[in-house]
């Protein structure tokens, strides 16, 4: 059974998705679907996490129109605040792995 | 039902998400265009990979997910966990109250007051069922009664097949007030009012999709709604099921014997003398069920009767007491044995039931009747008439139980008869075998 990504995964996931650049929830669940190996988040819960890093400051949202038979879509983009958080978290990543691989050398 | 658009079924899916959330009037329509949005390019990628309209709008919507969660989650997302977990859970189904589309208020209450009867309904004519039947109809009820709880749940979680249980039983309930009417005039049914107020409303677009994001229901679905409107019928039914705890044609005996005294070849009178033996009566302790002894549903009561016949050479027999046939002694049963009366020695003169003639009908009080005893009744009677009666008048016996079955004896001067299984209910007829 795939396994559903916790709440703080899925925020560091779109976190890092909108760290590469702006993008739309529906971008940015296809893009989950290939980077979340092994969980299936539902597209929809990719909203809430949004609308929240919104809130938080991290994040910040404007519509842009595509055409008329289309409907508009929400862009998001991270704030200065936002791009901090994920800064810290790619460190800490890396200084984790760093650590683990020292544990691992005899 | 409806039908509805795919864009029209991703909308709808978009606002019931929004419905089980607490978010500002503004957030909640930049939400829904937002979500909308997404179910559309889903949809149209869905398209795109050679799926129909309607194919690619249910791929969407079950890859979005379940819309109370995401919609709990939404409500996180604008407020403390706290609030969320507590305020949150309790205010979507008032903030969400206006929203609800016209005719929303009245379906329910079609769906509650279908309830409320199936319950009412099914205490009162379950007290006169017989036990096989009785378990029949109280599992049919309580099945209904539970799909009626499901619906009323449903409705409000905007399930497309509640709605399409509540068009069926509107449907049903006006058609079977139509129904009454024609049989019987003037017939004022609460249901079939309701139903008739409501029947509008439920066909409207706004109900449609209101509910239109959940799934389709298929011809199965459909099949098993319409039973399931049927369901609270099976007690009035259920009476044309044979009772495998009752007893049947098989377990009556029913002889008739005429034996007449003739003047100059013609009859002048006799004797008619029904035995009938029962070789069980009901599977109840004491018999027949005491609430059960005189009428059931459909209003027949358990009887045995004589009846004379015009006759099959079709000459016209003397009609009723008046036309001179007299008759001696009382229809009554009685133990063969012991010679005890084993009803409730009601003699029933009637000259106009049964063809016009003369009708003697005995009512049989069940608590006196055992299985594997014999009884008997007779009944004497004397032509007044100078010519005496027809050479070969016909004598019969039919027995009625309970307007379930009933058997009947024919006999002649020159004949005896042994009982046949009639059907029930009991019907007069004007052929003789």
């Amino acid at each position: 059974m795939a396994r559903v990504p916790a709440e703080r995964d899925l925020r560091s996931l779109v976190i890092g998705v909108l760290a590469g650049r702006d993008a739309y929830g529906y971008e940015i669940a296809a893009q989950l679907r290939g980077v979340a190996e092994g969980s299936d988040p539902a597209e929809g819960s990719v909203y809430p996490v949004l609308r929240r890093l919104e809130r938080d400051g991290l994040a910040s949202g404007h519509w842009v129109e595509i055409g008329t038979d289309v409907p508009r879509r929400r862009y998001y983009v991270l704030t200065p605040k936002g791009l901090a958080v994920h800064a810290r978290r790619e460190a800490g990543s890396s200084a984790t792995s760093t650590r683990r691989l020292g544990e691992l050398r005899p | 039902m409806t039908e509805l658009t795919p864009a029209e079924r991703l909308r709808s899916h978009a606002e019931r998400i929004l419905d089980r959330t607490s978010v500002r009037e503004r957030d909640r329509e930049e939400l829904v265009e937002e979500l909308y949005g997404h179910l559309w390019q889903r949809w149209q990628d869905g398209i795109g990979a050679g799926l129909s309209g309607d194919e690619a709008a249910d791929a969407a919507i079950a890859g979005f997910g379940d819309a109370d969660r995401l919609g709990r989650e939404m409500t996180s997302a604008y407020h403390s966990r706290l609030y969320a977990s507590t305020i949150g859970v309790l205010l979507p189904a008032v903030a969400g109250s206006s929203d609800r589309p016209y005719g929303y208020g009245r379906s329910r209450a079609l769906v509650f007051l279908t309830g409320f009867f199936t319950l009412v309904g099914g205490a009162v004519v379950a007290n006169m069922q017989t036990p096989f039947r009785l378990l029949v109809s109280v599992l049919a009820l309580l099945l209904a009664f539970f799909i009626t709880v499901l619906a009323y749940r449903a409705l409000a979680r905007r399930q497309r097949w509640a709605l399409v249980y509540v068009q069926v039983l509107a449907l049903a309930f006006v058609a079977g007030w139509i129904v009454e009417c024609v049989v019987q005039p003037v017939q004022v049914s609460l249901l079939g009012i309701v139903a008739l107020v409501v029947l509008d409303a439920v066909f409207r677009k706004d109900l449609s999709l209101w509910v239109g994001s959940s799934r389709r229901t298929g011809k199965l679905l459909g099949m098993v709604i319409v039973v399931a409107v049927l369901l609270p019928y099976v007690p009035l039914a259920v009476g044309a099921v044979p009772d495998p705890t009752q007893a049947s044609p098989a377990d009556l005996s029913i002889t008739v014997r005429a034996d007449c005294t003739r003047t100059g070849g013609a009859v002048a009178g006799g004797t008619v003398t029904a035995t009938i033996r029962w070789a069980r009566t009901d599977f109840l302790p004491n018999g027949f069920r005491p609430d059960m002894a005189r009428t059931d549903l459909i209003g027949a009561s358990s009887a045995s009767s004589l009846q004379f016949d015009p006759g099959a050479n079709g000459l016209p027999f003397p009609r009723g007491l008046e036309d001179g046939v007299v008759v001696t002694g009382n229809w009554t049963m009685v133990d063969a044995e012991t010679g005890l009366p084993a009803d409730a020695g009601v003699l029933v003169f009637s000259g106009s039931s049964f063809f016009d003639v003369g009708v003697v009908e005995d009512a049989i009080d069940p608590g006196s009747i055992q299985a594997n005893r014999t009884y008997r009744a007779s009944l004497g009677f004397i032509s007044q008439r100078s010519t005496g009666l027809p050479d070969d008048p016909i004598f019969r016996v039919r027995y009625d139980h309970q307007g379930r079955w009933g058997a009947e004896a024919f006999a002649t001067c020159t004949r005896s008869g042994v009982g046949q299984p009639v059907t029930t209910p009991v019907q007069p007829t004007s052929q003789f075998p």
